[in-house]
C-alpha cells in the first residue's frame, strides 16, 4: 500500500517527505509525541503543498485530480488487488520484493493512466499544442504522441496544425 | 515562521490513537498541527485516502499504525 501510494506520488510530483507511515502502540505516548513533532517540524521546513516541488497551483491540481480518477479507475483496482494476491501466494513480503514487484506491475499502469487523465483534462478545456501539453504534464514526446493518437482514433480529438483540439460531436 | 502546515493523520484506533490519548492524559506538549481520522485498522487505509487528502489541501499526510 505505502509503496504503491508512494510511486503514485512521485508521478505526481509530490515530494516523499510529506507521507510518512509509522508505528506507535498505545503504551509508547512519548514515541508518539516524537513522531508527531519531527513530522510536523519536516512540513513546516517544506512549507505548503507545490513550494517545495515547485508545483504551481494550477499544475498541481491538474495532476492530483489526475492521480484521484486513477486511484478510482476499476483498472488501477484490479492491478493492485491482484499484486496483493501475488504478494501474498509468494509470500515474499521484504521491501525489496514488494518495490520490485509494484514497479514491474504498477507503475508503467499508473504512468499511462495519469497521462492520459492529465492529457484529457486539459483537452477538454479547449485547443493545446503539443509543447503546452508535454509542458504541463511534465511528460516526454514520446509519452505523450501515442496517446493522442488512440485519443483521436477513438474519434474523440483531432490534430489542426499544431494545435489539438476536442471533436466536435456531430 | 508564519507558516502553519495542516496535516491529516489516519490512526490506528487500538494503537496510534490510544497512544495519542495516553500522550495527552500524560499531559506531553505536542505541536497542534493535526487532524486526526480515526481508523478501526490501518489495513484499512487505501492509496485513494491518501491522495485525496493532498487533493483537498493537507500539507502532509501521516499514518499511525
Amino acid at each position: 500500500m505505502a509503496e504503491a501510494t508512494k510511486r503514485i506520488l512521485e508521478l505526481v510530483g509530490i515530494k516523499l517527505e510529506r507521507f510518512r507511515i509509522d508505528w506507535a502502540s498505545a503504551a509508547e505516548a512519548p514515541l508518539f509525541v516524537k513522531i508527531v513533532t519531527d513530522f510536523t517540524e519536516a512540513i513546516k521546513k517544506l512549507g505548503p503543498l507545490g513550494e517545495a516541488e515547485g508545483l504551481e497551483r494550477e499544475t498541481l491540481r491538474l495532476r492530483l485530480e489526475a492521480a484521484r480518477e486513477l486511484t478510482s479507475k476499476s483498472r488501477f483496482r484490479a492491478a493492485f488487488g491482484n499484486l496483493a494476491r501475488e504478494l501474498k501466494k509468494v509470500g515474499d513480503y521484504s521491501p525489496e520484493g514488494i518495490s520490485s514487484r509494484v514497479e514491474q506491475k504498477l507503475v508503467p499502469l499508473i504512468k499511462k493512466e495519469l497521462l492520459e487523465s492529465e492529457v484529457k483534462n486539459l483537452l477538454s478545456q479547449g485547443p493545446v499544442s503539443i509543447e503546452a501539453l508535454l509542458q504541463k504534464t511534465g511528460a516526454t514526446q514520446d509519452d505523450i504522441v501515442p496517446i493522442l493518437e488512440s485519443l483521436s482514433k477513438k474519434g474523440k480529438v483531432e490534430k489542426q496544425g499544431d494545435v489539438w483540439q476536442p471533436k466536435a460531436k456531430e | 515562521m508564519g507558516f502553519d502546515p495542516k496535516i491529516l493523520s489516519f490512526f490506528c484506533h487500538w494503537c496510534c490513537y490510544a497512544a495519542a490519548d495516553s500522550a495527552g492524559v500524560a499531559r506531553y506538549q505536542y505541536p497542534p498541527n493535526n487532524r486526526v481520522i480515526r481508523v478501526m485498522c490501518t489495513g484499512r487505509i487505501d492509496p485513494r485516502f491518501i491522495i485525496e487528502s493532498f487533493y483537498v489541501g493537507a500539507d502532509g499526510v501521516l499514518v499511525g499504525g
